[in-house]
């Protein structure tokens, strides 16, 4: 199994909440319109071969590694090279196998097809 | 019954602010300057330092930009990142969460040694800009050799 169920395993087995050290949340944008959910992750040093997306019991997990290498000693650092780990509750009805993602300069976007059943419907009224 | 099971909630809401403070303040690395660790954080982009013997190596997080959308400058001492990146919402869309920032970035930083400015690259990759100094040669550093005598 891949290692995003694992960890959403580990933080589910514990009555505390488990801590992770080696990963941090991406900011994220989720958008919406009648067709489907767009989610917007910035995961910059991410390369598309280590993004790992998962649709199961309703959560969208999303674990994406970074792989850029370091280039020597550090003199001066303000972030750390940590892989990026995200997971959402989404609505019941949007279909996993249609579900396209697309990495581009390190912004990972996620296209999330509603079915038919949670598109919007319009309800004609009829005359009586 | 109730009442001391909201005491315990209440200790480990406690605990997760004091986690995330601790977080927040992480001593094993040293900022540059001094800020919040925030998704909208004032500090963009967040920049790294490498010290690679023969030269420096700067990196920095730009999610979203390429070459064209960072301007790179050296000047006596000291490098200017400038930029600005665009979050434009998607047309037709509504908006659940908006945590990606539209900003307009200007930094500079004072370089720990000579640099040679013909020798100086930078390039995007992966939403990471990367730019390789050559140090000057009075800053590189030099083997001694040692002789028998």
């Amino acid at each position: 199994m891949s290692n995003a169920t694992h960890l959403a395993k580990r933080a589910n087995a514990s009555a505390e909440p488990v801590q992770h050290h080696d990963t941090v949340a991406p900011p994220v944008d989720v958008y919406e319109n009648g067709d489907e959910l767009l989610v917007v992750a910035d995961v910059p040093g991410a390369s598309h071969d280590g993004i790992d997306v998962q649709l199961e019991k309703g959560q969208l997990t999303i674990l994406a590694k970074r792989v850029d290498a370091t280039a020597g000693n550090p003199v001066a650092a303000e972030y750390r090279s940590r892989d990026y780990f995200r997971v959402f509750s989404v609505p019941q009805g949007i279909d996993a196998s249609k579900i396209d993602a697309q990495l581009t300069a390190g912004v990972l976007r996620l296209r999330l097809p509603k079915s038919e059943s949670l598109k919007p419907r319009r309800i004609e009224v009829k005359q009586g | 019954m109730l009442s001391r099971f909201s005491d315990l909630e209440s200790a480990f809401a406690l605990m997760d602010e004091l986690r995330r403070r601790m977080d927040d303040s992480d001593p094993s690395w040293e900022a540059l300057t001094a800020s919040p660790r925030s998704f909208s954080s004032s500090v963009f982009p967040r920049i790294n330092v490498y010290d690679g013997g023969a030269n420096l190596v700067l990196k920095a997080d730009v999610p979203g930009l390429s070459e064209k959308d960072v301007q790179v400058s050296l000047n006596e001492g000291g490098l200017s990142i400038s930029g600005e990146r665009k979050v434009a919402p998607p047309e037709g869309y509504s908006a659940h969460r908006r945590e990606r920032s539209h900003v307009k970035f200007s930094r500079s930083l004072e370089l720990p040694c000579k640099v040679n400015p013909e020798q100086t690259t930078a390039a995007v990759k992966n939403g990471v800009l990367t730019i390789t100094l050559a140090k000057a040669a009075e800053a590189q550093p030099r083997q001694i050799t040692v002789r028998a005598q």
